[in-house]
């Protein structure tokens, strides 16, 4: 029974992680049809700056945010002056810039930081909290807290804001959308912002529990990729609970199965998606009336 | 003049689809430009709102040349399009759809959109309705009342009775002269010449990206040309 609990915590910290990454491939698929695959990179970015800052001296809110704002300042430039410059772009061929956007991001890191790993303390310290009789590292409660926070805020800015609608209204209809005004480029580099700033987040939260090092990206990266799999690809809520999902499950097999298998999971769940709900768990077929 | 037109010229899909075409549109008037499919209309407004690049000639709004503006500022200054085949946001309601019209006078937004929902009653009852469930009919009324919502200065209307029952052209050509009666600018274009040349103040024909004929409404209807090639007569 404990076992149990300890594996749920596990999973909660580590679906929450997936979940904040996830909400990033979300994002950007809802408002430019684009998967972005240097979203992994976001999440290394947030942790090394974060930790690179701490280092400097810088108190640990402003470190973080400054991480945060650094990773959304790279998201822009490289949809400004990258992505948003293609001629004819197709699917096939965002990917492979993206992929690129990539490869150059953790080049980068690994020629200037090494290929070291690098960690942080805990928020609040790194001792482990006792609850219901299994550990729980109060890491792994702000992790939550701040998966909570960030849906809250995301739903209210979808539902709430006329940016939010005119991110919606934009990846309903882009033409529509040019036609009532919405400035649809700055829209998009506000989606790659948004994207990049969670999987900072995502990362700096994480870098506690799990160390970061300049390749980091390409396992939470195709975990979050996953999350959003789950969640339809479209539907930032949908990958929150698609990370979640992936969390308990990976928690479980490295628990009950083998640890070996663990990252395994992800995949399965991706091809048994792909396979029998290609639309995700939450989303509604999509309807088109002409 | 409100929208003056010189010369322009541009190219869709690679095809030159405008050429040098130039026209005017006064403040208050009811303009409409006829043609054939593929003749250039819709090309023509969407140059005007500036989703479509132009390679020649020039475009001025209220004495600004706008012709390399981008399109969110020409809303902003007054131009705004309703364009051809019911462009709603489907998955939104309709209320959101009314309100996004709004999105570059966001002060007015909640008085606005009362008088959209006086104009339409229908939109009021299915306001949190998906736009994408509303009927034909329904969803050209959200596009013209999303189009209202930033008070446009030019309301440019591309083919708004296409595919609708005819009992729906009766009432979307009424609101056309509501709305000219009210005294909102119109440039209408219609494959419907009849419909549209009878309510315009002036009309031009639009062929192969040339403007072939210009003239009063009620004097093109007349034309013997337009008559053989536009009204089966």
């Amino acid at each position: 029974m404990s076992d149990l609990l300890q594996f749920l915590f596990s999973g909660l910290t580590r679906g929450s992680i997936y979940g904040l990454v996830g909400i990033g491939f979300a994002l950007i698929y809802r408002s430019s049809h684009v998967i972005n695959f240097a979203q992994g990179e976001f999440v290394m970015i947030g942790g090394m700056v974060t930790v690179f800052l701490l280092a400097a001296g810088v108190p640990l809110p402003v470190a973080a945010l400054g991480a945060i704002l650094a990773a959304a300042l790279i998201g822009v430039v490289a949809q400004v002056a990258i992505i948003s410059r293609m001629r004819r772009p197709s699917t096939l061929s965002i990917i492979i810039v993206t992929v690129g956007i990539s490869m150059f991001l953790r080049g980068a890191a690994e020629a200037l930081l090494g290929r070291q790993f690098f960690s942080m303390k805990g928020f609040s310290g790194d001792d482990a909290l006792v609850l219901l009789g299994a550990k729980v590292s109060p890491q792994s409660i702000w992790i939550f807290v701040s998966l909570v926070v960030t849906t809250a805020a995301i739903s209210l800015f979808f539902r709430r804001t006329i940016l939010g609608k005119g991110i919606q209204a934009t990846s309903s209809n882009r033409l529509a959308a040019h036609l009532v005004g919405i400035d649809v480029p700055a829209v998009l580099a506000i989606c790659f912002a948004l994207s990049a700033a969670l999987g900072a987040l995502a990362g700096l939260l994480t870098t506690p529990i799990t160390l970061t090092q300049y390749d980091v990206g390409i396992t939470l990266g195709m975990k979050g990729f996953c999350a959003a799999i789950l969640g339809g690809l479209a539907n930032p809520f949908g990958a929150i609970l698609g990370g979640l999902i992936l969390g308990f499950a990976e928690a479980l097999a490295g628990g009950y199965v083998s640890s070996a298998y663990q990252d395994a999971v992800a995949f399965i769940l991706i091809i048994a998606m792909l396979l029998v709900r290609p639309n995700g768990l939450f989303s509604a077929p999509t309807v088109d009336r002409v | 003049m409100l929208l003056s037109i010189s010369s322009l010229s541009c190219a869709y899909d690679g095809l030159v689809a405008l050429r040098g075409v130039s026209m005017h549109v006064a403040e208050g008037e009811l303009v409409c430009v006829v043609g054939r499919n593929g003749a250039g209309k819709s090309t023509l407004l969407r140059a005007i709102s500036g989703v479509q690049p132009v390679f020649g000639g020039s475009i001025e709004f209220d004495g600004a040349d706008v012709t390399r503006l981008a399109s969110p500022k020409r809303v902003k200054s007054g131009i705004v399009q309703v364009p051809e085949g019911r462009q709603v946001f489907p998955e939104m309601t309709v209320e959101d759809n009314l309100r996004l019209g709004g999105y570059r006078r966001r002060s007015e937004i909640s008085e606005r959109l009362e008088k959209a929902f006086e104009m339409f009653p229908v939109l009021r009852e299915r306001r949190d309705s998906a736009a994408g469930s509303l009927s034909g009919g329904q969803q050209q009324m959200l596009v013209v009342g999303r189009a209202l919502m930033s008070r446009p200065r030019l309301l440019m209307l591309d083919e708004p009775s296409m595919g609708l029952a005819p009992q729906m052209v009766a009432q979307i050509f009424k609101t056309i002269q509501l709305l000219k009666n009210s005294g909102t600018t119109i440039l209408l274009v219609e494959q419907n010449a009849a419909g549209a040349l009878a309510l315009a103040d002036r009309g031009y024909v639009l062929e192969t990206g040339q403007i072939a004929l210009a003239g009063a409404g009620r004097e093109l209807l007349k034309d013997p040309r337009v008559r053989r090639a536009y009204l089966g007569n």
